[in-house]
């Protein structure tokens, strides 16, 4: 399909699309052909955030908003869902032309999957549970769980549509106001929403919608009148918005950050099965995902034809290479940006250096930012390619012979994000993921997280979670109230 | 005479009664015939219904919570739509006053999205082996077929009660409506199969005794929920546990007590046990029939209360008007009952401080009613009226006002006046009741069990606690030790 051309560039601010105050704009460039998008999108400086903070903080101190019963609130989080839905064709090119996600995937999945956090979140506003207990001291106890206020959210460039459902459904349905700021190599989904928030009836400042690097990620990790933070991407950025967060006014912080999660594939596994969940699954987005399993660990009796087989899928995958991700039969795309596109090179060449390639390691495509599909083989085990999120498609492969020894592999890193484990035994099933440490673990598929349980990672993959319940209550407060 | 939907509603399709029998609904504002044609489900009707709703429930227990809740918001949409027609069917079946009509359409539609909301936010519990070596979890299942057995008063708040909760978790229902107000509830048929609900979730059945006994003593129900009257309800019980020993939820009657204090703010007191009482005709189970005020403010508390009841006796009149307060009581039986329960009293020597008697000369209408301290024996004050009739007593002390409160075999609610934070604890505490409201007359709110103590019934519907009831737990142990092959 032709690539969009009519694009918000401004602010989403108290319901308006506002010029900010800031000149700086932002550089789009498609990574499919290496055009830029002319789009001259602004960016939000320190008087645009603390206008939209003042707003945010009205809009949540008493604006309508703030008189809403959780029962009215779901109704306009469900309303923006049905327009996310409505309009997800629109909103997946838009994420498509700026990171080169295949727009199918977008389109029938990621965008949708925003739409069902709306809705999941929908179903909680009205379901705010406090405590109550007996007075056997004489004193009546209970416990109230209150909104926080104004609540950031930040998003990195990968499934850029997702993140809006994550971190500000969950914010709103609790009663609080959300500012959101996508990355700034993918904003322009995420700005057009601006349009579909007021369709949906959504008081001024209630959602609003900021442009920015990492000056203004730190403009809203700093400031004194955000009560909470949620940031996805990488963990040396996390902590700096944590360090951020505590140095300000201690705001309460979410990170997603990270992984180099592992795969486990012991002998009884389903071998085709496998070979999907750990082949095509891992490169789902080209690798992009903070879930993948980007260590590959094979029992050694079935090693041999496994990584044949991995090989044989990866080979398929890069024999579709280089073509536009807004065509609708787009399997594979390109990497987001040229940065990312520098990054995974880099770590190919240290990894040929290694002497384990086994197949890939080319970009591809004169244009475009596209790496073949790579695999390494055996790479030491103290080599970069091995301990470091890569974020792109290249896979290292290593064998185990025991399952002592597979969990050890498997939890020897600061991480802890995600993990997948192929057995067909039961016992195994539930004893190896109850040793991996990890937020995640995925049993015999490829890891997706879903609406209704947490979502976060161990070690340095995060802290706190998204999703489910558990995301819920990190919108909220606990207060005590005595009465004697 | 207009053309109702009286046939049942079994499997998606109206289907008239295998036996052909029906029956009739009066209009209680003028005594004229709504319509001769209401079918009554016979046990072979009530036999199918069951028969759709377990078939249907195969498959309904394997839709996914987004494909429940958007067919069960799509129905809250439809009821709103057509929201005069269903209330217009109400008023006329039972007099109920068109703006509470309305309240309840809207109420009942909000449970359907509130329900729709908490299909997928109910875990289960997980357990780790430590220990005992087994790796626990306890999961909630739905039932099968359930069956909800709706009073007359209040008719869309038990379909919203008894229905949305049901298939939310899983469940398939087969639901049977008043006879005294059946319309309102197969008219909606047609939008539960508009809305997507494929054939057999919800079955809607009319019929009086007979078809609830049926539905009580079938042994493919595995729950049933009754909103009625004690004895009804006892018969209920009894045919369930004869039959499959199916679970039970009762909501039965009420003597619920209205305690005012000194500190009371008496014209706030006033408007609640005036209006507050008076609504619906008083024809609820929570009705706040015996005030207690406090002796220090009784003599003005009970000035004001007169006046009220002399005043708003004047919006009483045809429910069908929005000007209307209060219409007549649902039916000549109804108002034999209750113009009984006066006689009784004056014959005791009650003194009725304002009305009763019949108000009008046409119609079931009842003036609002106040007598002034029955004995604590009597049958008016220890038995459920079910009418605009309220009584008064005083008390000296809280602990007075506790006991005399509590001093009845039904727990349904109680009300308490007062400014004080720790007597509102404190007193609330000790009510034994199943809902105490502060401050204004009993409200079921929509995230909170409603339910009684005693012999106002058992189980709870509204709020996660309503939803639970349709919910059975399954613990599954998994041995962490089991050698491997």
């Amino acid at each position: 399909m032709a690539a969009p051309t009519d694009f918000q560039t401004q602010l989403f601010l108290n319901n308006k699309y506002v010029d900010a105050k800031s000149k700086e704009t932002l550089s789009l460039v498609n990574p499919f052909n290496g055009e830029p998008i002319s789009a001259a999108v602004q960016v939000a400086g320190q008087e645009d955030i603390d206008l939209a903070v003042s707003y945010a903080q009205v809009a949540f101190k008493s604006g309508p908003w703030s008189t809403y019963t959780g029962a009215q609130r779901a109704v306009y989080l469900n309303k923006l869902a049905d327009l996310i839905d409505a309009n997800a064709h629109k909103l997946a090119a838009l994420d498509s032309l700026c990171m080169g996600a295949p727009i199918a995937v977008a389109e029938n999945f990621v965008v949708p999957q925003a739409a069902v956090a709306f809705r999941y979140y929908a179903g909680l506003a009205d379901k705010i549970e406090g405590d109550s207990f007996a007075a056997e001291d004489g004193t009546y106890r209970i416990v109230r769980h209150e909104p926080l206020g104004v609540c950031a959210g930040i998003a990195p460039w990968n499934v850029p549509m997702i993140y809006v459902g994550w971190k500000i459904a969950p914010a709103l349905a609790a009663g609080n106001t959300a500012i959101f700021k996508a990355s700034e190599s993918s904003p322009l989904a995420t700005l057009y929403l601006g349009k579909l928030v007021i369709e949906a009836g959504f008081p001024p400042g209630v959602i609003q919608f900021v442009n920015g690097g990492g000056k203004t990620g730190a403009l809203l990790a700093s400031h004194m009148g955000i009560a909470k933070i949620s940031f996805t991407g990488s963990t040396s950025v996390g902590k700096i918005v944590q360090k951020l967060a505590t140095e300000s006014n201690m705001k309460k912080v979410t990170l997603e950050l990270g992984g180099k999660s592992a795969a486990l594939v012991f002998e009884d596994a389903n071998i085709p099965n496998a070979v999907a969940g750990t082949a095509d699954g891992f490169l789902l987005n080209s690798g992009q995902m903070c879930l993948a399993t980007s260590r590959l660990l094979v029992q050694e009796s079935i090693a041999t034809p496994f990584i044949e087989a991995v090989k044989a899928r990866f080979l398929e995958a890069a024999s579709k290479l280089g073509s536009d991700p807004l065509s609708p039969t787009t399997t594979y795309g390109p990497m987001a940006n040229k940065a990312q596109f520098d990054r995974v090179l880099s770590y190919i060449n240290i990894g040929k250096e290694g002497g384990a390639l086994a197949i890939g390691g080319a970009s591809n495509g004169n244009n475009g930012l596209f790496i073949e599909p790579t695999i390494f083989v055996n790479p030491d085990k103290n080599s970069r390619i091995y301990k470091e999120e890569i974020f792109g498609p290249v896979l290292c492969i290593l064998t185990f012979k025991t399952e002592e020894e597979a969990l050890e592999l498997a939890n020897d890193t600061n991480t802890g994000l995600s993990a997948g484990l192929y057995t067909s035994d039961l016992n195994r099933a539930l004893r190896v993921s109850a040793k991996l440490e990890s937020g995640n673990v995925a049993i015999n598929s490829l890891h997706l997280p879903a609406v209704n349980v947490p979502f976060g990672g161990w070690k340095e993959s995060g802290s706190g979670q998204e999703l489910g319940r558990y995301g819920f209550q990190s919108y909220l407060k606990m207060k005590s109230v005595h009465i004697k | 005479m207009a053309e109702y939907q009286t046939n049942l509603f079994i499997n998606n399709e109206y289907v008239p009664s295998s036996t052909g029998e029906t029956f009739e609904v009066y209009n209680p504002t003028d005594d004229s015939l709504v319509t001769s044609a209401v079918q009554v489900a016979s046990d072979k009707d009530v036999d199918s219904a069951v028969a759709a709703a377990k078939s249907a429930f195969k498959t309904w227990r394997k839709t996914t919570s987004s494909q429940r809740a958007e067919m069960m918001i799509r129905f809250a949409d439809l009821l709103e739509k057509h929201i005069d027609e269903i209330v217009k069917l109400d008023t006329i079946c039972m007099g109920a006053p068109v703006h509470l009509a309305k309240w309840l359409v809207a109420r009942h539609a909000s449970d359907f999205r509130y329900y729709a909301g908490m299909i997928d936010k109910i875990a289960g519990e997980t357990y780790p082996e430590n220990g005992d070596g087994y790796f626990k979890m306890v999961n909630y299942e739905p039932m099968g077929v359930v069956a909800g057995i709706a009073a007359w008063n209040a008719t869309q708040l038990f379909v919203g009660w008894k229905i949305a909760p049901a298939v939310a978790a899983g469940n398939t229902v087969v639901f049977k409506s008043s006879e005294k107000s059946p319309l309102s509830v197969l008219y909606q048929g047609a939008l539960f199969k508009e809305a997507g609900f494929p054939p057999g979730v919800i079955n809607l059945l009319s019929g009086a005794a007979n078809t609830g006994s049926r539905m009580a003593s079938h042994m493919d129900i595995a729950r049933i929920s009754f909103t009625g009257s004690v004895n009804t309800g006892r018969q209920i019980q009894i045919a369930a546990a004869k039959s499959n020993l199916k679970l039970v939820t009762l909501e039965l009657g009420g003597k619920s007590a209205s305690v005012v204090f000194n500190d009371a703010h008496i014209d706030n007191a006033v408007k609640h046990n005036c209006q507050g009482f008076l609504a619906n005709s008083a024809q609820a189970c929570a009705a706040g029939s015996r005030i207690l005020v406090q002796e220090d403010i009784a003599t003005e508390f009970i000035e004001k209360l007169k006046t009220a009841y002399i005043q708003i006796t004047s919006s009483v009149g045809d429910p069908a008007l929005a000007s209307t307060f209060m219409g007549p009581v649902v039916d000549k039986a109804q108002f034999s009952r209750v113009m009984e329960y006066i006689d009784g009293a004056k014959k005791e020597g009650t003194e009725v401080l304002v009305g009763g008697g019949r108000q009008g000369a046409k119609g079931q209408f009842i003036q609002p009613t106040i007598l002034l301290n029955p004995d604590r024996h009597s049958r008016v004050y220890t038995e459920e009226i079910f009418g605009p009739v309220v009584m008064v007593k005083t008390f000296k002390t809280e602990e007075e006002a506790i006991e005399m409160a509590n001093d009845t075999v039904f727990g349904l609610s109680a009300t308490l006046y007062t400014r004080d934070v720790t007597r509102a604890m404190r007193v609330s505490s000790q009510l034994e009741a199943g809902t105490v409201t502060v401050n204004s007359g009993p409200v079921a709110l929509q995230q909170t069990p409603w339910g009684g103590w005693g012999q106002s019934g058992y189980g709870r519907e509204g709020g996660i606690h309503g939803m639970m009831e349709y919910l059975q737990t399954k613990t599954v142990n998994i041995n962490m030790n089991a050698p491997d092959n």
